[in-house]
Order: structure tokens, then sequence, then C-alpha cells
């Protein structure tokens, strides 16, 4: 065997046993979290949580159970996916790798659009992502506007009529943030033959009942979305949640004579130590500085939070205050700062009032609740993803409600007819 | 468990490399293939593995009886003991397979109204039923005596580099191999370049392609531009030769790797001069089994009849053919397409065909290959005119606005290298260094492992899909 060969040979299987010796070697890991992907990497043990149950089925003494819970997911499948899924994440090197095979994909991405015109292209090869090469900005493709998603806003519609007749005491208001994929200001609009261009939210405009009160945070154009939203995440930055919240509150209180004034002094926190990487930054690895991230303070009123009646602070608002954050590229500040999502987050002010508001959002409104509840004695709001029983009925039954607001974009406010359909 | 699975390559792979050569006993190899073997399939498809033993249990058995039938000189009862087993490996397959599809003919032919939930496939049946009707057939004709050794029937039945999609291997091509496994480093060696060719062609270019043909064909054709669908044609073309090809030369290369040289199963089949050329080149175990085992007997059987009778021995082997390939109409139009191409080459028209320019030769068969690829990959009949119409510029000529909104312009590039695959050069280039060793194979070999390392930062990136040929 000629000596070269012998090397290529003994090479590849140095390459092939050192993944499964490296894993031997390293002995057991700790469960790690993968920034980048805003996972917890898999490791085999911890992906069978059913073994352990079927090992107090042994420990019990019913080893039948253990055998047919274990064979369940054995035959469906799950067990050796999970392993498949732990065995791909521990890899050795493995984000090095990824992130290297990602410049391999811009590099084709660049050669493909080379000889063309187009300042808006694919991020990366996997994800949907565009970038704006003009701005440094990250996108997601325009949204479709068809027959179906015109069903979809139908549902929604008869959705609103059936809540606003079921409740008419009740002041429903809808605060809609139009976005970039939802614009006719996309750049990408012409490309795509169904793109909404605004359309879906005209449909819903025009077809909504009377006794509900609608108002939106419209964009002008790209430097709207530029100026509103980050480029490196799907959220929106401080000065679109200060907008909204003026929005907001003009279109509460406008029928109101005793309503709280709007909070005068909001002022900006800068944090310059923090270079804002966020999801779409995550999912393409795409290299582009990130974006400032700035929080907000007011005069807010003192306020008890409580999450399944548990008091607490459910943001870190006062630990960035205070210089407590951390500065690891990728971290998912906006929903650190403003606090996670929950299924029911209640806020108990001490206000000159005695109105209590329902809100209905996703993270986009999340970052506004501190802002409302300041003009209400009670203010509770309600992820639906994550509040899957809530029923308009059982609610007003435990509790008393005088206006109802639903605020985000398209999905939450007109489109989705899977989880923001709101139970009677 | 996918060949270009993390865990098949990182773990299964090293593990039954080093259990199947440690052992001491050369003996204990086939065992070793066997266990693998039974783990690889068990992996993948759970619910089925009863049907795996069931196939050895039927042919083990079956060979025997034939065997001990000719020992006694009783060809009627040899004869008898073949059908049955040959008609025992149908009816599994045609249980999984073609039941539904066969209901559904007779719900609709006749006043019947049979319910039947068509039952999931289990893994490989088309490939493994077929390597057992070889095994019988080749006793039956006295081509190998029957294996009496149940584990070395097993390692040759479920051997599990050619156990999902091929090569349909015959008894006879490993007989030896299982007889006497043996340690050969030159033959690793090629196995591990084949192995890791393969696997580049299928994660780095047949997945990619895969990618953007899985967009355009699910797109609308009565909108589609004729450059869209001509793309999405080409790609599907060069997906499906680097997903199977790809797939067969890391089973080829594991093989390789232990000891065993399973057959060819493509000859670069898209430089092919005639339909007949192509299909001496695209799937030659098939083919070969379908020749060997259908169409010649055919011929024998039907030697009195003067007309058409080739051409009709065509038809029906093709037929089967595509029937094979999935029960479903498609297919079915798929083998007939072909099987009528090859009957009017066999009618003269092949030898009109061999005296034209080269160029002409290449080009018709190529356009007749990518035709049929059409019925093969759009499933509802009914959309194959739109299809066709948007190919022949119905929908206007130029759509790059449609390239951009499925997001497949960077698709564009991989062409470049999927072509260069899928024709012979680069294959014939590799095989000049090897030959000339020195720097020239060192060269080669530090490219291979450029490759495979480049290969694995595909899979971590972008995982995988599974291989085509696999559904069959």
């Amino acid at each position: 065997m000629k000596k070269f060969s012998l090397y290529f040979l003994v090479i590849f299987f140095i390459l092939l046993v050192s993944v499964p010796g490296y894993w031997l070697l390293r002995g057991k890991p700790a469960a790690e979290v993968s920034i980048i992907e805003g996972r917890v990497l898999g490791l085999p043990e911890k992906s069978y949580p059913t073994l352990k149950i079927a090992l107090d089925y042994i420990q019990q003494g019913e080893p039948e159970k253990a055998i047919s819970l274990v064979w369940d997911l054995y035959t469906g499948g799950s067990l050796q996916k999970k392993f498949d899924g732990a065995v791909t994440d521990q890899f050795p090197f493995r984000m090095p790798l990824i992130i290297f095979a990602k410049a391999v994909d811009r590099q084709i991405i660049n050669l493909s659009y080379r000889f063309s015109d187009d300042d808006v292209i694919p991020a990366d090869m996997t994800s949907e992502i565009y970038i704006m090469l003009k701005h440094d900005a990250l996108i997601v493709p325009p949204g479709s506007f068809d027959q179906n998603i015109r069903n979809n806003i139908d549902h929604r519609l008869a959705n609103y009529k059936d809540i606003a007749s079921r409740y008419p005491d009740l002041n429903i208001y809808i605060y809609y943030l139009e976005t970039l994929p939802y614009s006719q200001y996309h750049p990408l609009n012409a490309y795509f033959s169904n793109a909404d261009q605004g359309q879906g939210f005209e449909y819903f405009q025009s077809n909504l009942p009377e006794k509900i009160n609608l108002d939106f945070m419209p964009l002008d154009n790209v430097e709207g979305h530029l100026k509103n939203y980050y480029r490196t995440d799907h959220h929106w930055n401080v000065n679109g949640i200060l907008g909204a919240y003026k929005g907001i509150y003009d279109l509460i209180s406008n029928d109101k004579t005793d309503f709280p004034r709007k909070l005068s002094s909001t002022t900006l926190i800068p944090f310059p130590d923090i270079e804002f990487l966020g999801s779409y930054a995550r999912k393409t690895l795409y290299p582009l500085k990130g974006d400032d991230f700035i929080g907000y303070e007011a005069e807010f009123p003192i306020c008890v939070i409580k999450d399944q009646g548990v008091p607490g602070d459910y943001d870190f608002r006062d630990e960035y205050a205070a210089g407590n954050y951390p500065t690891t590229a990728y971290t998912d500040h906006y929903g650190t700062y403003f606090g996670s999502q929950k299924g029911l987050l209640e806020y108990i002010c001490e206000t000159q009032t005695d109105r209590n508001i329902l809100i209905i959002g996703d993270s986009y409104t999340r970052p506004l609740v501190a802002l409302i509840a300041s003009h209400y004695h009670h203010t509770f709001f309600v992820d639906l993803r994550q509040n899957i029983d809530f029923t308009m009925s059982d609610f007003t039954q435990n509790h008393t409600i005088d206006d109802f607001l639903i605020v985000s974009d398209y999905e939450v406010v007109f489109m989705d007819t899977d989880q923001w359909m709101i139970q009677p | 468990m996918p060949f270009s699975s993390i865990t098949f390559i990182f773990l299964f792979l090293p593990i039954t490399l080093i259990a199947f050569y440690v052992l001491p006993r050369k003996g204990w190899r086939n065992l070793v293939l066997v266990l693998t073997s039974l783990v690889f399939f068990a992996w993948s498809d759970p619910t089925h593995i009863h049907i795996l033993f069931l196939s050895i249990i039927i042919n083990y058995l079956w060979g025997r009886f034939i065997g001990r039938a000719q020992t006694q000189n009783a060809t009627k009862s040899a004869k008898t003991q073949m059908w049955i087993g040959i008609l025992l490996n149908l009816g599994l397959l045609g249980f999984y397979k073609y039941t539904g599809f066969f209901l559904d003919i007779l719900n609709s032919g006749l006043p019947t109204s049979i319910d039947y939930t068509q039952k999931a496939l289990p893994l490989g049946i088309s490939f493994f039923t077929f390597s057992g009707i070889s095994y019988l057939l080749d006793i039956y004709n006295e081509i190998h005596l029957p294996e009496k050794n149940l584990v070395r029937f097993s390692s040759y039945l479920i051997m599990f580099p050619k156990l999902v999609q091929g090569p349909i291997t015959r008894f006879i091509t490993v007989r030896d191999e299982l007889l006497q496994p043996k340690f050969i480093p030159l033959g690793i060696m090629e196995g591990v370049r084949r192995f890791i060719g393969g696997l580049a062609k299928k994660v780095i270019l047949a997945d990619s392609l895969g990618m953007a043909t899985n967009k355009v064909f699910a797109a609308e054709f009565n909108e589609m531009g004729a450059s869209l669908a001509w793309f999405g044609l080409i790609a599907y073309t060069l997906q499906i030769y680097l997903d199977f090809s790809g797939y067969t030369d890391m089973a080829i290369g594991i093989g390789q790797m232990l000891g065993f040289k399973l057959p060819e199963n493509f000859n670069f089949p898209y430089v092919s001069r005639s339909i007949s050329d192509f299909w001496r080149r695209w799937h030659i175990t098939l083919g070969a089994w379908f020749r060997t085992y259908l169409f010649i007997p055919l011929e024998f059987a039907r030697k009195k009849a003067k007309v058409l009778r080739q051409q009709s021995n065509l038809m029906i082997v093709f037929l089967l053919t595509g029937l094979w390939h999935g029960a479903s109409w498609n297919f079915v139009i798929w083998g007939a397409y072909y099987g009528f191409i090859l009957a009017i080459e066999a009618s003269g028209f092949g030898k009109k065909l061999k005296k034209a320019a080269p160029f002409f030769q290449y080009a018709y068969a190529i356009i007749l290959i990518m035709i049929g690829w059409i019925f093969f990959r759009i499933t509802d009949v009914s959309e194959w005119g739109s299809f066709f119409s948007a190919l022949f510029g119905a929908n206007g000529w130029t759509n790059l606005v449609t390239f951009r909104s499925l997001n497949i312009l960077f698709y564009l590039p991989f062409l470049i290298p999927a072509i260069l695959f899928s024709l012979p050069f680069l294959h014939q280039f590799g095989e000049k260094m090897k030959a000339k060793g020195g720097k020239a194979l060192l060269a080669l070999d530090i490219g291979y492992i450029a490759l495979f390392l480049f290969t694995i930062t595909f899979i971590l990136s972008k995982g995988f899909t599974a291989f085509m040929y696999v559904e069959f």
C-alpha cells in the first residue's frame, strides 16, 4: 500500500473516532444554552425525561408500564430523533463550523446576486431572512394577501363582532402596528405577486364593527421602519414603543374626561456597551454591527406586579439600570430587559382611577404594559399563546374590566386564527 | 439512520468497523454484520423489524426447499417451491406497497367501496424482496447452492449498506466474501474515498438542489415562466442522480470498508446516447434484475410469438419497473413511457440513431430522460399539462422575479458542480491522479479529507434530508 494512502486512511479513521472519543474523554457535559440559537443544546441523557418516568415505574414494581412507555417512545421514533439531535448538538467545535458554513453560504449568495442590481439579498440560505445592504438591516420577506388570508381575517372579524355583542359595556380598542412585511414599503414587494402591501389591514379596517375603536402606528417609508424597529431583531425599539404609547393613550383617553394624564417625562436610558444582535442576527449569523440598545424610564406610579398571584419584578429594567446585564453577543436583551412573556400578568397600581383594563398581546406589547398600567388601577396582560384556556366569560366573571385593548402586529390583531382568536 | 446523519457517520460506522475487524475469528464478522444491520434497521423503522425477520425466514427456508428438491431430482417440486417462495415475497411486497392502489382501481372500476388505510411501507422492502427473489431463482437455475448457514444468509439479505436502497445484489456476487471475510487495506481506502464522494454528492449538491426543486414544484405551474420551469427540471434531473448515486457510492464504499464488493448501480447515465443506453447506465442492478428474471424468461416463453414480441416484452418489463418505484399512476405511466421508447428503439430506430451525429444522440437521450423525470416528479397527472406549457413558454420566458420570490436564485451556482459530478470527467481525473501516485495521490487524498470536513459543516449547518429512493 502506498505510504500517502496509508496516511489518508489513518487520518480518516482518526477523524471518525475522534468525535466519540471526545465525548468519552470530556465526561458528562453540563446542559449548555446556545445563546446564538436561543435554546438549550440537547444531551442524550437529558433528552429522555420519559426514560426517568420509566425508571420510576420499575422502582415502583410496575415494569410492564415502563416497557410500554419506552416502547411507545421508540416505535414513535422520538427516542431516535432526540438522540440524533443531541449527537449533532454535542459535535465538537459545532458552532465555529456552523459559522464557517454560513460564511460559505454568503459567498455563494453574493456570487449569485453579483450580476443583479439588488440591494436586498438573502442573508443566508436557510432562514428566509434578507439583508438590506444599504442599511445593514435584516428583514423578513413580504407577507402575503390572498383569499385564504381574507378568510382568516373574516374569522377574526366575526370573533371581534361576537365579543363586542356579548360584552356591550366593554370599551374595546385595537391598536395595530404596521410592520414592513405588511406595508407597501417593503423593498421586495415587487417580486411577490401576492405581497400584502397593507391590503390585509385595509380589509380588516373597512370591515371592523363600528363599536370597536381602532387606531394604528403607520409606516410611511423604509426610514420609518429603521427608526422604529431594530435592524437585527423582529421587535421594535424604544422609539417605536414610546410612539405607540402616545397613540394608544390618545385612543383610549379619547372618550374619557377623567382619564389620568399622559406620562410626560419618559427618559431614554442608553446602554453604550451593549451591541444588540437580535433574533434575525442570531438566525442568520450575519456579520453586522449590532443595534444600540436603549431602555426607558418614567415617573411610574407605585405598582405591584403579579404572575399567577405571586408579586415580583418580572423584568430586568432595574438590574440593567444598575449596570447588571450580560454583554455576551446574541444575548436577547429585548426579552430580558422588558421581561419574558407570561400567561397572565397583573399590575395593581396606586393611581387616581378605579378603571381596569385587559390587554391582549405578545412580546411587542410587553414593553407597553407598564406604560399603560400607569393609567389604570388594575391592568391584566394576557398572552394567549401561554394562556390557552383563556375565555372572556371566565375572565369577566372573576375580574371587573372597563377597557379591553388588543395591541400588536398583523398576526395578533387580525390574521392568526389559531392562537389569537379570543374565546368568548 | 441515514448515511448522512452524524449518528451514522461518527457512531454507527466506527463502532461497526471496530467490531468487525477486532474480532478474533473471521467467522464472527457475519454475525457482527447481521447484528449491526438489525440495529440499523430497527433504529429507522422499529415497527417493521418483524418483516425483515419474516423475509429472512421465507427466503432461507424456501432456498433450502428448492435445493433439497433439486438434489432429489424432483424438478416439479423444485419449481413448485420456487413459485411458492416467489409468491410469498411478492405477497409481502404487494400487501404493504400495492394493496391500496389496487383497491382504488377495483373501487373505481366496480361497484365496490372497500375501505382501506394504506399501511406504512417497511424500509427497503422493494430492495430486500428483490434480493430474496433473485436468491431463490438463482438456486432454482442452479447458479449456486442454497446457503445452509443462517447467519451467513442473513448477512447477505439484510447487509446494512445495501439494505435500504440497494444496490440489488445477487448472492453469488458476495458469496465468496461471506465465506472468507478478508481485510483488504486498498479496498478500505478506496471505500473511504467512495464514501466521502457519495456523502458530498448527497449533502452538498443533491440536498441543496432539492431545496430549490421543492420550491419550484410546489409553485403554481400556470404562472411559471419557462426559465424557472427549466431550472426546476434541470435541477431535479441532477438532484435525483446525485441523491441516488451518492447513496450508492456510500453503500459501495461502506461495503468496501467491510471487505465486500457490491455491484455498481450507475455509470454516468446522463451521457447516454439512447434510452436503451440510459437503462444500461441508470439503476443498473434493477435493470439487470428485470432483464435476468423477467425479460429473458419472457423472451424464451414467448419465442413463438412473431409480431412485436420484443417490443411487448419491453412494455411489460417497464410497466413493472414503473410500478416497482411506487403504487401510483405517475410511476406506471413513467414506466410505460420508457417501455414505449425502448420498443421504438428496438424496432430499428436504435440502429438509425447510432448513425446520427453524437451531439444529436446525446441531445435525444437527455431530453427524453428529462421529460421522463416530469412524470416521475409530479405525482398529480393532471398537472403535467400546465408544467409542459410552462416549459414551452406559455407564461413567458424570463422570470427572474419568481426566482427571487421563491428565494432560489442562490442555488444557481450549485448547477455547475452538480453537472461536473454527473459527467465522467471528474471521475476520470481522480482515476488519473490515483494512477500517477506520489504527490498527485497525496493532493487527491488531502482533497478528500477537506471535502469530508466541509460536508460535515454542511450537515451541522443545514441538517440532512432523507434519501429520495428510500420511499420506493
